[in-house]
């Protein structure tokens, strides 16, 4: 890696594009995995194929609207106990 | 026989005698402490102990089993790496708290009783709190009298349901409680504090940013996991664990995720993590005890390591906050790198240390059928990944910030390495550790279908955050916690006590020693007058036509009633003169 302000191999655009294309790339091999591989029915929704996929993302995307939010209501200025 | 030694004492005698020594050798000592330490505690047998008599009772200053022997380890293992991250301070204070607060938080683990436990317990609060001043800001300062005194109260607490415990069962020797007495909540409550369980928790997010670079590192790991340990010890099974356990993953990364300040936002994922470890000792069984322990173990290495990344950033830039870093990773690749190993490590990532452990704790929940727990908690650990990418993009991507930095110094980037090591050496070969848990209980992390459900979870996770980035720009900006209660309640105290209280104070002074005893003065300097004056005062008013004739008529109407008083009690004298010389 080099010094600050070096353009260097992550800053490439096409290094940048790569990475997205072998996200997406992994993201449907692990849907796919979960075919392949189908979990022991502990719960009802360990059925549903891709599961987890979507409870990873929803719990996700609500916590962070969840944060939004209580921002709203609990940030305050940096100075507000002085 | 007494033929072994607590093993806090290596630390204690260590502690004092680093004071007159300097360079090389005090390192070298400083190193040797942990690492004998840890050699003692692997040869130390599982039966060995060490007792003293005080007054009418037993101390027992050691005692062994498999359970304090995992924190033993690892204790010694975190005090080497931070105190090799630490080990180029020249001055003593913080090497010699630190070296203090590790000794008393292995001295809590090997406590046989009670009374040793609470001891070990207040000496840990008091060194902790040393590692917080020895920054010498007033910010640190006044965090640091914020901590100690909460860490009072709940130190008094827990003393209180000891001294009541004694009353009830007549000994101090420590085990599973399950009675639910008075005594037993109050020592749930002390330990409970020091877990940093909501809404006890504000203290660790309101203090442990305050302390030094390196006490932090100190800080992340030992407060918090020996009040896990006295849980696992003395109340495991305790439903009400669980809930608080659930909540505190979630709380953690909510409040994680709304900071700025880099440690205060690593501090709040301790809140996390130990929410996952506490829900563990809440479902009480082997395999959940057990992954508590692990959790505890490989947290400690993992957490350790981000306060030891982030405070390589804060000593080589100055600057702790989101919002005024980035684009770090080409001036520091490999503090960059330890920091993404510890962050996929947390965020249990397979083939790293959080994945072998904390599956642990949430397979135990599917095992006991606590369906809720079990969403709760996946969804926290979802969050997880959210608070390590909205960590890692501000400090070490994104827009390259224009400041100067590189690699700290050689024995901290050493540190550095050796936990990253452990993190993925945890990850991968799991079995070593396994062998040393407390509790009979098989697990195996790797089974395909669990390593592709942790996969689709966490990257899923990451998706939603990129999809949804722009709804978390960080803020430069503080968070509300339960420390409002106390900061602006005290304040609200002070005001109460100076206005109303003391005004009321005064009014009560002025009334008794000077509006009174002038009152008693004058009276007594012209009774008459005074009764007179209070007698006829409603006439008066209702007759004083206006201001000019008042000074007259107020001045007047006395005088003529004081000579006509004067004139009767005259009389009356002459008349009872009269009949008593008849």
């Amino acid at each position: 890696m080099g010094e600050r302000g070096k353009i260097n191999f992550f800053d490439k655009p096409e290094t940048v594009k790569k990475v997205k294309v072998a996200s997406y790339v992994v993201l449907v091999l692990s849907v796919i995995g979960g075919f392949t591989f189908p979990n022991a029915t502990h719960h009802f929704w360990d059925g549903i194929p891709g599961f987890y996929a979507l409870l990873g993302f929803s719990s996700c995307a609500a916590l962070i609207i969840l944060c939004k939010l209580l921002g709203y209501w609990l940030k305050k200025r940096k100075d507000y106990y002085e | 026989m007494n033929s072994w030694i607590p093993p806090a004492l290596v630390f204690f005698l260590g502690a004092f005698s680093i004071l007159p020594l300097r360079g090389k050798v005090k390192q070298g000592i400083l190193l040797l402490i942990p690492a004998l330490t840890f050699i003692y505690l692997l040869n130390l047998p599982l039966d060995a102990s060490v007792s003293l008599s005080f007054l009418d009772y037993k101390l027992i200053l050691l005692k062994v089993d498999k359970l304090s022997k995992v924190f033993g380890y690892i204790f010694a293992i975190a005090g080497f790496a931070s105190i090799l991250f630490a080990v180029h301070l020249r001055e003593n204070l913080e090497h010699f708290a630190a070296l203090i607060y590790v000794g008393s938080a292995i001295g809590v683990v090997f406590s046989g009783d009670f009374f040793s436990l609470y001891i070990f317990w207040e000496f840990m609060a008091v060194a902790s709190v040393m590692l917080i001043w020895a920054r010498r800001e007033k910010k640190s300062l006044d965090a640091g009298f914020r901590y100690i005194l909460v860490h009072m109260f709940g130190g008094l607490m827990l003393l209180a349901g000891i001294l009541l415990r004694l009353r009830e069962t007549g000994n101090l020797e420590i085990g599973t409680i399950h009675s639910h007495t008075l005594a037993s909540w109050l020592i749930l409550f002390g330990f409970a504090l020091n877990a940093a369980v909501p809404p006890l928790s504000a203290w660790l997010a309101d203090a442990y940013p305050e302390s030094t670079i390196t006490g932090g590192v100190f800080l992340s790991a030992f407060t918090t996991k020996t009040a896990v340990y006295v849980l696992i010890r003395v109340f495991p099974g305790w439903e009400i664990l669980v809930w608080f356990g659930a909540i505190m993953a979630i709380y953690g990364i909510v409040f994680g995720v709304m900071e700025n300040d880099i440690r205060r936002s690593l501090a709040y994922s301790i809140i996390n993590q130990v929410g996952f470890m506490v829900a563990g000792v809440g479902i009480g069984t082997a395999m959940s005890l057990n992954g508590a322990a692990a959790h505890a173990f490989a947290h400690i290495i993992y957490k350790g390591l981000l306060w030891m990344t982030t405070g390589s950033v804060l000593y080589m830039t100055g600057k702790s906050k989101c919002t005024d870093l980035g684009g770090l990773y080409k001036m520091m690749p490999l503090t960059f790198i330890c920091f993404i190993v510890a962050a996929l490590s947390i965020s249990s990532f397979p083939l790293t240390s959080g994945f072998t452990t904390k599956t642990m704790i949430i397979q135990s929940a599917v095992n006991n059928h606590l369906n809720l727990i079990y969403l709760l908690l996946e969804i926290a650990s979802a969050g997880v990944l959210l608070h390590y990418v909205d960590l890692v993009l501000p400090i070490f991507l994104g827009k390259e910030c224009k400041l100067e930095a590189s690699d700290p110094k050689a024995n901290m980037v050493i540190a550095m390495i050796i936990f990253a090591v452990l993190c993925i050496f945890i990850g991968c070969y799991p079995k070593p550790l396994y062998n040393i848990l407390p509790y009979t209980a098989a697990y195996s992390p790797y089974a395909p279908a669990h390593v592709i459900s942790i996969l689709q979870l966490l990257l899923f996770s990451g998706t939603a955050f990129f999809v949804l980035r722009p709804f978390l720009k960080k803020t430069d900006t503080i968070t509300l916690d339960t420390d409002w209660f106390y900061r602006k309640g005290a304040r609200a105290l002070l005001g109460f006590i100076n206005h109303p209280l003391a005004d009321f104070g005064n009014m009560g002074r002025t009334l008794f020693f000077d509006n009174i005893p002038h009152f008693l003065t004058k009276f007594a300097e012209d009774p008459q007058e005074k009764i007179l004056s209070l007698i006829l005062m409603p006439w008066r008013l209702r007759h004083i036509p206006s201001e000019e004739k008042e000074v007259h008529k107020i001045r007047s109407i006395p005088v003529g009633i004081a000579v006509s008083l004067a004139v009767i009690s005259l009389s009356l004298f002459c008349l009872i003169f009269f009949f008593k010389m008849r």
